[in-house]
């Protein structure tokens, strides 16, 4: 196995684009996957398998990673865990997304500037802007077809545009996104269609692989799309870059080191096949995108001549500025016998509210949905409330019922009491959600290192995670709560509820270890997202961060990673 | 409301050893029920699993074990005239199945055979040997009773929810809902496609 040009460490968000779009320029990539490969057919929808199992996502057993416990902020106890795991298959756990796609605000690529330092957090500036960014979240919205509305909103919210629209028109809604609308008017609030990466028509000619319209089964987040509506690395990307000839993507192969040569560039990636076999393959450019605890692990387990410390971490900044988002929600119900209306079975409401994306905590008046009110320092960074239909899950639904009791003692509803509540909740009430993604502050208390106890069962160490919130920005989640609530409320929703405790990490959107910057002294990465000190390494997944604005990481992640394609083809071309 | 718990019995008479229940007693506490929880871990009693003889389907529990879990489910989610419930649905064809799957937490399969012992254990206060022979009322007064031990009662009664709950709602290719009952009383429509083989592990279908 040889004469590839590029070796792809990863095949979910990261790493799909560009080898889509290396190989589409006609260079040779092989992408090496660690997940298996599963045909669109095999994403059947059993909450037993899928989710309940955690069927595409290792175990604790099987890929440990270790979990400090500080505080009362997060889940974990110290023990192996599997909670950082996403789904571990060709694609990536795009493939198990929902599809929340965002752009990040031009405020949130000069965070510090726009907002000011705060204490105890390394909060900086990107070393692009926005606008350098946007042609490619415009490529984003083209290349994997996104479906949406734009709608003219808060002068300082609505992101600048290249493009008039949205490629594909917006998915038919449930009348809760009505509802949403006509409240967010009435309190004086923005009521922002979701764009998705789902399709709403169908796509016969995509590359590689048709893709289809959404059929509206409700059943995207957690499961595989089965028609190719929903973008994910694998549909939007994986099918592409092999339909050139020139991609070839192994599964179920895991990278365990890169291999430098006496002048500090990569030389060869070791892999373990499927048989565990050992392997050695060479190339000219390494691109690694295995999840930003993944691949920071890669970097740190890649130690060579010129990096004692592994590869990007000269400075020791591979682990550092660890990102998640800031989870909360809450959730209420609507009487269907008063509200006939709400009876619909359309799974999607697909409406944000940002009006607190930016906020003044000792003034309501002060929010970045005022046209008077722009991001300035001294202002609080919150984010984003995403309205949504409760998950269609059967036993989740059933199971939380049962177990979610508003009785303090927690003791579960069994018997009849539980058949009745069943009843109710499936036939008399439509529920409506929201979720945040609200900001995650940088700090030096939130990281990643190689575990100095567990290895894996290949003997390395695994990852030793330290996921803890600023208290700023946990501050700043309890705050959009309570509007999000008062959101709810306002609509007419009962029983409106929170769950016991928030601000912890959104184990789904991890991101930062790899920052990129203009500095070596404080980045692994330069602007273009290669490696300071190793001249021949990218990484394209979302451990160059060094914020993570207030949305869901992907449409950033997509977009960087067809800006860093056409970089490395540039570089690739260079050198011929 | 059918379940009304009976009045409690006060004091247990198991016959064990002043130690033991001092042991029992500071693990767990005494249950409403009169018996303690951790008595068969601690003396050694407990429910005897015969293997599987080589060439028979991988099931996970034996028939008493199978009868008293029944019973229990049938309890935490009772079948009616006018509505299924967990006997109709065939919830413990799930549980065995579950009981036998490397999926499974060992140390959920083990609460589950722990709080199946205590609850037969529990019968004798009725003056039965197992819990399944009892009356509807007494069977809800031993799992009433198991709400108020919050250190493992509560935590039993949890897992066999969530278990009967997975068995009741699953795709009834994982042996519960069985004709899709519990969907069809709740409204529910499957996503497709559907399941075809009750794989737990995806990674059988990956290449």
């Amino acid at each position: 196995m040889s004469g590839y040009d590029v070796i792809v460490v990863g095949s979910g968000a990261g790493g799909s684009p560009v080898a889509a779009v290396l190989a589409e320029a006609g260079h040779r990539v092989l992408v090496l996957e660690k997940g298996g490969r599963y045909q669109e057919s095999d994403f059947v929808k059993d909450e037993i398998a899928v989710v309940r199992r955690g069927a595409f996502t290792p175990s604790a057993d099987a890929e440990p990673m270790v979990q400090e416990t500080v505080g009362a902020a997060q889940a974990g106890s110290g023990a192996p865990t599997s909670l950082f795991w996403n789904g571990s298959l060709v694609g990536g756990s795009s493939v198990l997304m929902s599809g929340f796609m965002m752009r990040m605000k031009p405020s949130d690529f000069r965070q510090l500037s726009s907002f000011g330092p705060v204490q105890g957090s390394s909060v900086t500036d990107w070393p692009i802007d926005y606008g350098e960014l946007e042609p490619w979240y415009a490529e984003v919205e083209r290349q994997v077809g996104l479906s949406g509305r734009v709608v003219p909103h808060g002068r300082h919210l609505a992101e600048p545009r290249s493009t008039p629209g949205f490629p594909q028109p917006p998915l038919t809604e449930h009348p809760l996104a009505q509802r949403v609308d006509a409240v967010c008017a009435r309190l004086g609030l923005n009521s922002v269609p979701l764009p998705r990466s789902v399709l709403s028509r169908d796509v016969p000619d995509a590359p590689g692989q048709a893709r289809h319209a959404c059929d509206y089964n409700g059943y995207c987040g957690s499961f595989g799309c089965a028609v190719g509506a929903k973008g994910s690395g694998l549909a939007a990307f994986v099918h592409r870059a092999e339909a050139t000839g020139r991609c070839d993507v192994i599964s179920k192969a895991r990278v365990t080191r890169l291999e430098t040569d006496a002048s500090g560039a990569v030389r060869a990636a070791h892999w373990i096949d499927r048989d565990g076999r050992a392997n050695r393959t060479e190339a000219s450019v390494f691109v690694v995108a295995c999840q930003a605890l993944e691949s920071a692990r890669l970097l740190l387990l890649s130690r060579g001549p010129k990096h004692p410390r592994g590869l990007g971490n000269s400075s020791g900044q591979v682990g550092r500025h660890l990102l998640f988002c800031s989870f909360g929600a809450g959730w209420g119900d609507f009487a269907l016998a008063r509200d006939p209306a709400l009876a619909s079975s359309e799974p999607f409401v697909n409406r944000i509210v940002q009006d607190w994306y930016w906020y003044d905590p000792s003034d309501p008046r002060r929010r970045a949905g005022r046209d008077d009110v722009p991001p300035a320092p001294g202002l609080v960074k919150a984010g984003t409330l995403n309205f949504l239909r409760v998950h269609p899950n059967p036993i989740l639904a059933a199971v939380t019922q049962a177990l979610w009791d508003e009785r303090p003692d927690y003791v579960p509803l069994w018997g009849a009491a539980l058949k009745e509540r069943l009843r109710w909740y499936f036939h008399d009430v439509m529920h409506l959600r929201f979720e945040t993604f609200s900001d995650w502050l940088p700090h030096d208390g939130c990281w990643m290192r190689l575990s100095d106890t567990t290895k894996d069962r290949l003997g390395l160490p695994v990852c030793h995670v330290r996921a803890v919130n600023h208290p700023r920005s946990l501050q700043a989640v309890r705050d959009l709560v309570a509007r999000g609530v008062e959101v709810l409320e306002a609509m007419g929703a009962r029983k409106v509820r929170t769950p016991d405790s928030f601000g912890g990490p959104s184990t789904n959107l991890i991101a930062g270890t790899c920052r990129f910057g203009d500095d070596p002294r404080t980045s692994v990465l330069d602007r273009d997202c290669r490696a300071h000190d190793t001249p021949n390494l990218w990484v394209t997944d979302g451990s160059f961060m060094p914020s993570g604005g207030s949305v869901p990481y992907t449409m950033t992640i997509y977009a960087n990673a067809l800006r860093v394609a056409t970089r490395i083809h540039e570089t690739l071309e260079r050198g011929r | 409301m059918d379940s009304t718990p009976a009045r409690t019995p006060s004091s247990p008479s198991t016959g064990r050893t002043r130690r033991d229940l001092l042991a029992a007693g500071t693990a767990a506490g005494l249950t409403a029920a009169g018996v303690l929880w951790w008595d068969g871990l601690l003396v050694g009693g407990g429910p005897r699993v015969e293997p599987t003889p080589p060439g028979t389907a991988a099931r996970a529990l034996d028939p008493a074990l199978q009868a008293t879990l029944a019973a229990v489910q049938d309890r935490l989610l009772p079948t009616t005239p006018d509505s299924p419930g967990a006997a109709s649905t065939n919830t413990i064809g799930y549980l065995d199945a579950a009981m036998a799957s490397p999926d499974v937490p060992q140390d959920t399969k083990d609460l589950v055979r722990q709080g199946a012992a205590h609850v037969d254990r529990s019968a004798r206060w009725y003056r039965k040997n197992r819990f399944h022979e009892l009356t509807a009322l007494q069977q809800d007064a031993i799992l009433r009773g198991l709400e108020r031990d919050i250190r493992i009662g509560l935590r039993w009664l949890r897992a066999m929810l969530v278990l009967t709950l997975e068995g009741f709602l699953c795709d009834p290719v994982h042996g519960g809902n069985r004709d899709e009952a519990a969907w069809r009383w709740l409204g529910h429509v499957p996503g497709p496609p559907r399941p075809t083989t009750p794989y737990l592990r995806m990674d059988d279908l990956a290449r």
